[in-house]
């Protein structure tokens, strides 16, 4: 093992038996003595980096946004539905329904009249999907504006009191039996 | 040994004085550092490479390094140790970087079992067995030295040399004396068992 304890100095011996260069002194000092290079801002290396910090910014922007743009179609629906509605157009946008309120609602187109029951009704908020799309889209830098809704007309039934006649009966006349001759 | 650290305290005494010139902007004065110490650097940074010239860039990178943070050398240890140490972390940079490159030279491409002494002998005549045995055995600890792990190789190579003593070593390698100390005898423990295993423990 002795052997072995030896032939393992030799070799670490031989492995590290490597001199420096005689001249490294001097060319480190002339490394030194040179200015250290400054490279323009313009650099490619430079451009480079502010591209790719540019894009993971914009990226990352994109994804934090809280909402994405609706279609365009709804978009437009919407703004007709916030436009107050022209004096010789009809007071609802909505399709005549059947029955008795179609009646009333096609055959009314005068402005919307200012009864209490409208009032409350035209201060209510658009429903959900107007409410968080139309706005941003429309001014995304402005408060969204209260996009109100025209109430349905108020559908005017009228129920017709019943009235039950009396029932008249002809009088019948019941001949009498006959027996037979 | 008192002679020795006579002289250790000298150099050092000296190297003190160069790097306060060399702080006041002489290059000259830095360069008489360089050639103080550029053996120790050079080797240290070969024993982690094990390539002359990649030994050489990193010295060379690592003198240069040491020039501009001149300023953060406060004297805690020696010069030389703190030289050794900026040296010895560019060395490893530049390992991790070379990376494959270092491993499949490292790795020796024949076959470990076929090179044994036994095997060659038995085509050999016994006047050549003692030159031949000797020839093979350095080549083959060589070889094995480089298929240790990098902790215990560099702590071996380092240590072992006679080149670095163990706090140096220690300082370098950011592990304490007594871990130095196990990683040397541990790289000699494998490279005997190996060596054993390929017939050279039958004095």
């Amino acid at each position: 093992m002795q052997r072995l304890d030896r032939a393992i100095d030799r070799a670490v011996h031989d492995l590290m038996a490597h001199e420096a260069p005689a001249d490294l002194g001097a060319r480190v000092v002339a490394r030194i003595e040179q200015p250290v290079p400054v490279g323009a801002w313009w650099s490619p290396g430079r451009i480079a980096w502010a591209g790719a910090a540019l894009a993971v910014l914009a990226i990352a922007t994109y994804l934090a946004w809280p909402s994405r743009p609706a279609p365009l179609v709804e978009q437009e629906a919407v703004v007709a539905e916030a436009r107050p509605p022209a004096p010789n157009e009809p007071a609802t946008r909505t399709a005549p329904t059947e029955g008795a309120s179609s009646e009333v609602g096609a055959a009314e187109p005068a402005a919307p009249t200012k009864t209490p029951e409208r009032t409350a009704a035209a201060s209510v908020v658009a429903p959900e999907p107007y409410e968080f799309t139309a706005p941003r889209l429309v001014e995304p830098l402005e408060e969204p504006p209260v996009v109100v809704i025209e109430p349905l007309p108020e559908p005017q039934l009228a129920i017709e009191p019943i009235t039950i006649d009396r029932l008249t009966f002809e009088s019948v006349v019941i001949d009498p039996l006959r027996t037979g001759d | 040994m008192p002679s020795e650290r006579s002289t250790a305290s000298v150099t050092d005494r000296v190297a003190l004085e160069l790097v306060e010139r060399a702080r006041q902007g002489d290059t000259r004065a830095f360069g008489e550092l360089v050639d103080l110490h550029r053996s120790a650097v050079y080797r240290a940074a070969f024993a982690a490479l094990r390539s002359p010239a990649d030994a050489e860039d990193v010295a060379q990178e690592a003198f240069v390094t040491a020039y501009r943070k001149l300023d953060g050398f406060r004297g805690e240890a020696s010069f030389k140790t703190w030289l050794l140490a900026i040296a010895w972390r560019k060395a490893l940079d530049r390992r991790s970087s070379l990376g494959r490159r270092l491993r499949l030279m490292v790795t020796a491409s024949e076959d470990e079992r076929g090179t044994g002494p036994i095997d060659r002998l038995a085509h050999s005549g016994p006047s050549q067995e003692d030159a031949l045995l000797s020839a093979e055995l350095m080549r083959n600890t060589r070889r094995l030295i480089g298929t240790l792990p990098a902790k215990l190789r560099d702590a071996l190579l380092l240590a072992g040399s006679g080149g670095y003593t163990y706090e140096e070593a220690a300082a370098m390698t950011g592990a304490p004396v007594g871990t130095v100390k196990w990683r040397v005898s541990e790289a000699r423990r494998i490279l005997k068992r190996k060596l054993a295993a390929l017939g050279y423990g039958r004095d």
